[in-house]
């Protein structure tokens, strides 16, 4: 996948309704056929933190429909991937 | 006039001529110099003279190089030569002389010797002036003394009365703020609690102003008495002095310092020796004889007059100094000075013996020289007064004595004492009767203060005396018309009351009091009048006597009690029966009298007339009606027990009459509670523009709510508008034959109102909650995870920018939540994290901790909630939320178990509750009460039926919780519960399809009555339906229909009641109900307070304690006793921490104190509404905190004793210890009396 992600929105369904989210970063995967994509709503956390969330999606399906990641192999990619993000940041 | 110069040597020295020649004045500096270097006084450098040794001229100047000089001190004296003493003979000489000098020179016509007689007319008449000049000149400052005294007591006198008209008018402004007080209260119309509280301070503080001044007016008042006292005293001396200084011709400062040198005894004893008198001084005074003693009093005389001549000659000499120069006796210099040696010429000293034989008759027989009558002596007087330090004339066998001071005590006439003439003007006395002669003299009776003042100050430095009583019998004469003047007293007083008291020691102490004293104290005689000292006395109680006395020191009008004792033997009049409630008879000269009204065909309903109305502002119960012509109104008990016990107030006291009148239309008997309404009104504190009222007040107004619903005190209640709240007020005011009590409580909403938390915000609370509890707990570990690799990876700037910044820390969810499935899956998710991350077992370990550490109540009632209405709880498989789902149901059965305990307290209280109404059913339906005991008892009665309908609310809202509890599937609460033992939640889970019919209809009805009662709030309804309710499930149906037939609240409901849940309902505990509930209507009667809570719950603790078998009945009693024994200790140091507060000033500590102590021995007075307490009027005479004080530690003190002694006096002999209670030891009286 090829896209301009800059200004890119997904929407998201939080509490029974459509919320517009930020697409902060995109990547793929040939272990697992899968495109994933990270996006926020700019909320924050009790904890202070603020939420970004990350669903799988299949590249080849034009619907997008998300998807939950529950493979821990994923997440431990997702993490890797966010931790480049930060390294090339701070570089 | 010549004058003579004394020279005397001052200082001695050589002068070193060094320089240049020295002026005169230069020189003498420098020797004074010298002579300030030397140490030596210059003084007045005018005095000094320098003589020069050695000099060439007189001012000391010489050629040599030294010059020896003496200073002198030149002292320049003018004398009198040959002064000649004149006394009041030497005066009459010179007058005659001059008359026959005059005469002479009439006839003489030779010019040189009518220049001698001029000039020896001229001398004479010097020396004439001289001498009255002399003599008067020292005392003309002793007379502008006394002048200055004069006009200082006049003074002083009009202050006083001024400051008695300022106490008056102080206490005038002070009843006029009570009046206004009253009258703001009057026509305030309906005043919230807050307001009325402000408006009390407000005159509270305006009443305590004016009573600061008019304790300082007081004071003033004190003090300048003692000063006027003081200032008498001074001016009587001075008198006394000056006129005998005046009869020996000498001035007062000198008569005071002969007084002084002749005061000591050798010196006197010397010069009597010297006169050659050592054999009569050597004896004894008791073994001299008249004659001696008479030898001795003329010596003495004939010393003074030759000190007194000899310093009259000599202006500078002592007293001292003329003793030693007359007599050559050894005196005692006083410090500092040396004698003097004296020239005194032979002609002087001849002049001095010669004249001073001649002593004024008056000198010797009377030294009030202006009582003296010329030509008759004296026949009263005996002594000498002081400053001649005579010898008395003996008298019988009375010692010799300087002064004496005698008292005639009349034994036929209760011991009155007299005293003579002489005496009365000595100290200054008024008389309190007529004059009568005893033993030839006229004598005055004399109150017992003056005589005791008297006696106190014999030996006073200025002029001692010595007192003698005497014992006389002047038989009653009815001659004697003096009244006991306390008018006199007053005057001679100046603004001091005395209140005479009489005990007749006859007559077991029986105390007399006079009529003034029964009028200011509103006594009511308990006897014939008896006469006493010529006057009318009445008998009194012992109770108003400890009053009088109790009450000396009040601030507003206080008084000090004269004490006599008597002896009336049997004259006494019978004493008059005493009743409880006054009757109506004769006048006895009170001021207001409230007349009550009793209706005899309708139950004593009490009726006053529109005065009484507005005097006590109290609301009518019924309309108006007419008696003996006049608009009367019925009242409720309340008020006329308020207008009963309330007679003898301090600010406004009155009597109460009660009429017996019988009433054409009977009234039909309503219960006095349904003529009572009560109306809450709850403000938020922190915005008390918000109001709440129950539910069942707006049903009745017919207040639709809009506003939230909130649960206050456990009723449902609602917030109102200030239109339906003012719209309530105004209904309730005008309301008729209703009396409405509107309160106002303040209080505080919780920010949590946990039942009516939105349903859909439930959800994200719960993840909310789990995410607490959860967090980082599935977090993988890194090196554990075989990672895949990512590719094509894009980044927006903004994201990068935004890590660059290093603002932001991030949560990654890669699990999105939706509506319905969110929780679900997130927990299945979670749990599949935490499984497959390792953790594991501890992680699940850590999850458990953390819910019985990091959730709050709250937090675990919502997940309790929340699982008990979804699904989640069907999950059992999942390990987190078989941890969740565990800690839930031990959290239910926790509150389960709460709830039973909760149960088993109401159910406990419901019972010794009822328990008491039946007891004061029983007394109240027995008829033989007195008025107080039938109000006492019917509000007793009330309160324990509203206390019961609370713990009946309680008992509901904990049989709806744990019904909810119960219906949770959770799984495990339920089972737990069937296994476990909750008697009290079983007890209550009342199936009432298990009934038959005829119970099943029964418990409708009941139920619908007591559905409806908590709705208005009718606590009679509540109890009756909710007992009726439940006695359809009692355990044997054919009591609870029986039961349900005669609709009786008694004690089978009771009984059915305690054996349906296992308490003791026997004897013992009915009497303990009895007791307690009795007693605390007595307390709550007497003292308008109700015993501290502690005792309270103390005994009610015992009670339930029985009831469930917790302690047997010999336990209970121990406990009881130690109840009372703590309550005597609470009141013990309360009355001293009250009396240790006191201001002395103010109040007899030791009065109060035995006041107290005497209430605290009458154990068995507290309890009996016979019995009158006249100490609880000393308790209200005390400052506000002390009072409220004493009476709540009264009333617990009472309650306890009065239970325990009930319970002794049945149960003692079955128990051993209840020695404790009659070892409960009496307060004890401080060893000082009290008056």
């Amino acid at each position: 996948m090829n896209r301009n992600i800059e200004n890119e929105k997904i929407q998201l369904e939080k509490d029974g309704k459509m919320v517009d989210c930020d697409i902060l970063f995109t990547f793929d995967s040939e272990d697992t056929m899968k495109s994933y994509v990270g996006y926020t709503d700019h909320t924050v956390a009790p904890n202070g933190r603020k939420n970004i969330y990350v669903s799988a999606y299949n590249p080849l399906n034009t619907n997008m429909q998300l998807e939950n990641i529950t493979d821990q192999k994923e997440l431990a990619m997702i993490y890797e991937v966010l931790r480049q993000f930060d390294e090339e940041a701070n570089a | 006039m010549n004058s003579k110069e004394e020279r005397q040597e001052l200082f001695s020295g050589t002068l070193v001529l060094d320089s240049f020649r020295r002026s005169p004045e230069e020189q003498k500096s420098r020797i004074i110099q010298m002579m300030r270097l030397a140490g030596v006084e210059v003084g007045d450098e005018s005095t000094l003279e320098i003589g020069y040794e050695g000099a060439d001229d007189q001012d000391g100047i010489s050629e040599t190089a030294q010059t020896k000089f003496v200073v002198y001190r030149v002292l320049k004296k003018d004398q009198e030569d040959e002064k000649e003493i004149l006394r009041e003979e030497d005066l009459s000489d010179i007058l005659q002389e001059l008359k026959e000098l005059r005469a002479k020179l009439a006839v003489t016509q030779s010019g040189q010797e009518r220049a001698a007689l001029i000039e020896r007319i001229s001398e004479r008449t010097s020396e004439l002036e001289a001498s009255v000049a002399q003599s008067t000149k020292m005392d003309e400052a002793f007379q502008e003394e006394l002048d200055a005294l004069d006009k200082q007591i006049r003074d002083l006198q009009s202050e006083l009365k001024n400051k008695a008209l300022e106490y008056e008018a102080s206490y005038n402004r002070l009843q006029a703020v009570i009046d206004e007080q009253k009258a703001r209260l009057e026509n305030s119309g309906l005043l919230s609690e807050e307001e009325l509280a402000a408006l009390r301070e407000f005159y509270a503080s305006k009443k305590l102003e004016e009573n600061e001044k008019s304790i300082v007016i007081k004071q003033q008042i004190e003090e300048q008495k003692k000063l006027l006292t003081s200032l008498k005293r001074r001016k009587n001396k001075i008198e006394r002095d000056m006129e005998m200084a005046e009869a020996l011709g000498i001035s007062v400062a000198e008569l005071t310092e002969i007084n002084a040198a002749l005061n000591k005894r050798t010196i006197l004893n010397a010069i009597f020796e010297k006169k050659g008198l050592a054999d009569i001084v050597s004896k004894k005074a008791s073994e001299r004889t008249p004659e001696e003693k008479q030898t001795l009093k003329e010596a003495k005389e004939e010393i003074f007059k030759e000190i007194s001549a000899l310093k009259a000659a000599n202006e500078s000499v002592s007293a001292l100094d003329a003793i030693q120069t007359l007599y050559s006796v050894s005196v005692q210099y006083r410090a500092g000075q040396k004698p003097k040696t004296l020239l005194v010429k032979e002609r002087q000293l001849n002049n001095i013996r010669q004249h001073s034989k001649k002593i004024p008759e008056k000198i010797i027989n009377d030294t009030m020289v202006q009582h003296y009558t010329p030509g008759s002596k004296p026949e009263d007087l005996k002594n000498v007064v002081e400053g001649m330090h005579s010898v008395a004339v003996e008298v019988e066998d009375r010692k010799e004595v300087v002064e004496r001071v005698t008292f005639f005590k009349d034994m036929d006439n209760n011991g009155q004492l007299y005293a003579r003439d002489y005496t009365m003007k000595r100290f200054h006395l008024v008389p309190i009767g007529d004059e009568t002669k005893i033993e030839g003299a006229t004598c005055y009776p004399i109150d017992l203060e003056d005589a005791e003042y008297i006696m106190k100050n014999s030996d006073n430095q200025y002029s001692p005396y010595q007192m003698s009583v005497e014992e006389v019998h002047l038989g009653i004469h009815d001659d004697i018309t003096r009244e006991v003047a306390e008018e006199m007293i007053q005057e001679a007083r100046d603004v001091q009351e005395q209140i005479l008291l009489y005990t007749d020691l006859d007559q077991n102490n029986r105390k007399y009091v006079r009529k003034y004293a029964l009028t200011r104290f509103n006594l009511v005689p308990t006897g014939e009048e008896v006469r006493i000292d010529g006057a009318s006395f009445y008998p009194i109680e012992e109770e108003d006597a400890s009053y009088i006395i109790g009450n000396m020191n009040n601030q507003y009008s206080p008084y000090t009690v004269a004490f006599r004792e008597i002896h009336l033997g049997n004259t006494v009049q019978k004493v008059e029966e005493k009743t409880v409630l006054p009757k109506v008879e004769e006048s006895r000269g009170l001021e207001e009298v409230i007349l009550l009204y009793r209706d005899k065909n309708n139950g004593n309903d009490a009726y006053v007339n529109k005065y009484a109305l507005a005097r006590f502002h109290i609301v009518p119960v019924g309309e108006e009606i007419k008696i003996d012509g006049k608009a009367c109104y019925h009242i409720d008990n309340d008020d006329v027990s308020f207008i009963v016990h309330n007679a003898e107030n301090q600010y406004s006291p009155y009597r109460v009459d009660i009429k017996d009148v019988e009433l054409q239309k009977p009234k039909v008997v309503v219960p006095e509670e349904m003529e009572e309404e009560e109306i809450t009104f709850y403000r938020n504190v922190e915005n008390t523009n918000l109001i709440y009222a129950n539910a069942h007040i707006l049903l009745r107004y017919g207040i639709n709510p809009t506003g939230k619903l909130i649960r206050i005190n456990g009723i449902n209640s609602y917030q109102i508008s200030e239109k339906d709240y003012q719209k309530i007020c105004e209904q309730a005011k005008a309301k008729e034959n209703t009396k409405v009590n509107i309160r106002y409580e303040g209080i505080r909403i919780l920010r949590k109102e946990s039942k009516e938390v939105p349903k859909q915000n439930t959800t994200g609370r719960v993840e909310e909650i789990l995410s607490k509890i959860t967090n980082s707990l599935g977090e993988p570990v890194e090196e554990e995870v075989k990672a895949y690799r990512p590719m094509h990876l894009k980044a927006s700037k903004k994201f990068i920018q935004e890590l660059q910044s290093g603002e932001w820390v991030y949560n990654v969810i890669h699990y999105v939540p939706t509506v319905g499935k969110a929780t679900y899956e997130f927990l299945e998710n979670l749990s599949h994290d935490l499984m497959n991350s390792g953790f594991g077992n501890e992680g699940l370990k850590e999850l458990d901790k953390r819910m019985k550490s990091l959730l709050s109540e709250e937090d675990m009632d919502t997940l309790f909630k929340e699982y008990s209405s979804s699904s989640l709880k069907k999950h059992f498989n999942n390990p987190v939320n078989r941890v969740i789902i565990g800690r839930l149901k031990d959290y239910g059965m926790d509150r389960i178990q709460k709830i039973d305990q909760s149960l088993q307290k109401d159910y406990l209280e419901l019972y010794s509750l009822l328990g008491q109404v039946k007891s004061l059913e029983t007394k109240i339906g027995s008829g033989k009460l007195l008025e107080e005991e039938r109000f006492a008892y019917h509000n007793a009665r009330k309160k324990l039926m509203e206390s019961a309908s609370y713990c009946i609310r309680g008992i509901m809202e904990s049989r709806k919780a744990a019904e909810v509890l119960l219906s949770t599937e959770i799984p495990g609460i339920k089972q737990a519960f069937e296994e476990g033992n909750y008697a009290f939640i079983r007890g209550g889970m009342r199936d009432v399809n298990a009934l038959d019919s005829e119970l099943k209809q029964r418990y409708h009805e009941y139920h619908q009555e007591f559905e409806d009662a908590l709705g208005n709030g009718d606590v009679e309804a509540i109890v009756s339906g909710f007992l009726g309710s439940e006695s359809c499930f009692f355990k044997r149906p054919d009591v609870a229909r029986s039961l349900v037939g005669r609709r009786s609240v008694g004690t089978k409901y009771c009984s059915s009641f305690a054996e349906e849940y296992h308490f003791h309902d026997d004897e013992f505990m009915r009497d303990m109900f009895t007791s307690v509930a009795v007693s605390s209507a007595i307390v709550r009667a007497r003292y308008h307070a109700d015993a501290k809570g502690e005792v309270a719950h103390s005994l009610q603790d015992i009670m339930n304690r029985y009831g469930r078998g917790a302690v047997q009945a010999d336990q209970a009693l121990e406990e009881i006793a130690i109840v009372a024994r703590s309550a005597y200790d609470s009141l013990d140091k309360t009355i001293g921490d009250v009396v240790e507060s006191l201001d002395p000033s103010k109040y007899d500590r030791r009065a109060i104190r035995s006041t107290m102590v005497a209430l605290s021995n009458r154990a068995e007075a507290l309890g009996d509404m016979n019995e009158s307490l006249p100490e609880m009027t000393v308790v209200s005479s005390l400052p506000n905190d002390a009072r409220e004080a004493l009476f709540s530690e009264i009333g617990s003190y009472a309650l306890a004793v009065l239970v325990a002694s009930q319970m002794d006096q049945k149960y003692y002999k079955k128990s051993s210890l209840n020695d404790m209670l009659r070892e409960v030891p009496k307060v004890e009286e401080s060893s000082t009396k009290v008056y």
